[in-house]
């Protein structure tokens, strides 16, 4: 399996790692993957590099915490004499508002070593404003949000087809980083190698998005922290609070990002549809009539249930994560930023993409159309030959990726399936018997 | 290669299934997104048609070296008036069929104005065989 793009093999980086002395082989991980990018081999999973798009649903599944999300450790923090926080408007569902206040969170942020905090969805407030605009603008419509990363390299592997469709804008958390280093370079005359500024991921995608992203060259944001991992750091400052200082904070619009429709609810389009959970938005892409899809203005399309609270990183339950920031929403209501305002600084290619994410390719057979058909009916011969049922121990997802593996990669064998094995052994059996039984009979004659 | 898909008249629920299946695969046997998109609209209306119409058909799909063939036959009553079923807007669909979104007329336009040539033959009382090829 090799992805060219440009006619250079690309190496992809991945969040989602394999930890190997805890991996039993189980073969859970390899049917939840949704883009078939795991396999089971001698005993140890092997992710696919071409195929991965570090949803995190691989992680969620192992019943072995075999798998995790490689974050920038939190030590990074000190190479930067500013530190800027980035929470993801999730982060501010994970504590309940009634014992611990958002401005006692953020204060504790200031204690664990952050100077600055710049909430992401103070920055998604000034996106609305942005997608309004180039709804208006684009000839491509649909348009499909651009801001969960996992859905972006979902649609790069799985569905070039609608890679046009994707909207060239950049999500909150790097308009975020943009904004928030321009404002510690004026404040404090620094230059811009001393800020460093961190987002606080619910989600392994956003590691990758920032060290490999798709529509850029280089990332604004210097570094991803584990939300789980700041979270306990929080927690574990609260106590050492003397005085609560007081945060300027965003409003609804923003802040509701975090959750399942909060993105398209300000979007004034006729029809626009949301939709969340990986595996909802493949059935979606896959079963959607070209007519319907047409029609529609805008999708918001989210990896994760019920949106990025629902991220693995997120340590708070997702649904009671849910509740509290449409809670928190409500009762911040208005912006105390100022979006109106802030926008008019600036120009609408301050949230642009630089060029169109690459498509990956991994779907074809074969460059040559011919030998491409060749393959798909020796693919859908030997799927035939296989029993259907899934069961996973050749270590491949199904009976149809055993026979593409067979076909594409040349690693597996079809006796990897226990059944054509068991059947060849009983062959073998049977005839080893027969040999017999005409051994036996030859004295007797 | 060839496919072939039975299609129930009335099952609208299951419409569209033929379509994306073949669209899966041209996918994977990597043409252009505009012929999928041209092949997938095609043979989605024309599935329409027998849920819509007939009682029973049955769809097959091939691909050769330059050419996508599509052929569906069906049991239903058949089509008296050829050239007013290709003119745009003009249904004989029913009035519940109409109620569910289906029957504004555009069927067989539509399939002739994404395929590059088309043909049917058919017999009122019998059924319809419609055949289109795309070019590829």
């Amino acid at each position: 399996m090799s992805a060219k793009v440009g006619g250079k093999k690309i190496k992809y980086f991945h969040s989602v790692r394999l930890k190997e002395d805890l991996c039993v082989g189980c073969t859970h991980c390899i049917r939840t993957c949704p883009t078939e990018a795991i396999r089971v081999i001698d005993g140890k999973a092997v992710i696919s590099d071409q195929r991965c798009i570090d949803c995190g649903e691989c992680i969620r599944t192992c019943p072995n915490n075999a798998k995790y999300a490689l974050t920038n450790p939190f030590k990074m923090i000190e190479n930067f004499k500013y530190r800027v926080a980035l929470p993801a408007p999730s982060f501010m569902a994970q504590f309940d508002s009634d014992k611990i206040s958002l401005d006692k969170v953020y204060t504790a942020l200031n204690l664990i070593g952050f100077q600055y905090i710049f909430e992401v969805a103070a920055a998604a407030e000034l996106v609305n404003y942005a997608t309004e605009k180039y709804l208006k603008t684009t000839t491509k419509k649909p348009v499909i949000s651009s801001a969960c990363p996992a859905v972006v390299r979902l649609i790069l592997t799985r569905f070039p087809e609608f890679v046009d469709n994707i909207a060239m804008l950049e999500p909150p958390m790097d308009i975020a980083a943009k904004i928030s280093k321009e404002l510690v370079m004026e404040r404090e005359g620094a230059k811009e190698n001393e800020i460093g500024v961190f987002f606080i991921s619910p989600c392994p995608a956003k590691v990758t998005a920032v060290k490999q992203p798709a529509g850029k060259d280089k990332s604004p944001v210097t570094g991803v922290l584990s939300m789980t991992e700041i979270y306990d750091k929080v927690m574990s400052v609260l106590k050492d609070i003397k005085k609560v200082k007081k945060f300027e904070h965003a409003g609804k619009m923003g802040i509701i990002w975090g959750v399942h429709e909060g993105e398209i609810e300000s979007a004034h389009v006729k029809k626009k549809v949301a939709i969340a959970g990986i595996h909802n938005v493949i059935s979606f892409f896959e079963n959607i009539e070209q007519k319907v899809f047409n029609n529609l203005d805008f999708i918001e399309a989210q990896a994760c249930v019920p949106g990025c609270v629902g991220g693995v990183l997120a340590p708070t339950d997702k649904f009671l994560a849910k509740i509290r920031l449409k809670e928190l929403a409500e009762k911040l209501k208005n912006s105390e930023l100022q979006p109106e305002k802030v926008i008019k600084r600036y120009n609408m290619d301050f949230f642009l993409l630089e060029k169109k994410p690459e498509p990956r390719n991994i779907s074809k057979l074969d460059t040559d159309l011919i030998k491409a058909m060749e393959k798909a009916e020796l693919i859908d011969q030997l799927t035939a030959e296989f029993p259907g049922i899934d069961c996973g121990i050749c270590g491949c997802p199904t009976c149809r990726a055993l026979a593409e593996d067979i076909v594409l990669e040349g690693r597996a064998s079809k006796f990897d399936c226990i059944f054509i094995l068991k059947q060849k052994i009983k062959n073998i059996k049977d005839e080893l018997e027969g040999n017999e039984k005409l051994n036996r009979k030859k004295p007797g004659k | 290669m060839d496919k072939t898909y039975h299609i129930e008249g009335g099952n609208f629920s299951e419409a569209g299934f033929a379509s994306s299946d073949v669209k899966k695969l041209l996918k994977k046997l990597g043409l252009p997104t505009n012929i999928i998109k041209k092949a997938a609209i095609a043979m989605y209306e024309a599935e329409i048609n027998v849920v819509a119409h007939a009682y029973r058909g049955d769809m097959e799909f091939k691909i050769i070296p330059g050419q996508i063939l599509v052929t569906v036959q069906d049991e239903g009553p058949g089509i008296p008036d050829l050239e007013l079923a290709f003119t745009e807007g003009f249904s004989t669909a029913s009035s519940k069929v109409r109620e569910m979104g289906f029957g504004a007329g555009m069927g067989l336009p539509n399939i002739k104005r994404n395929t590059d040539d088309i043909s049917v033959e058919t017999e009122v009382g019998k059924g319809t065989r419609l055949s289109f090829v795309i070019n590829i």
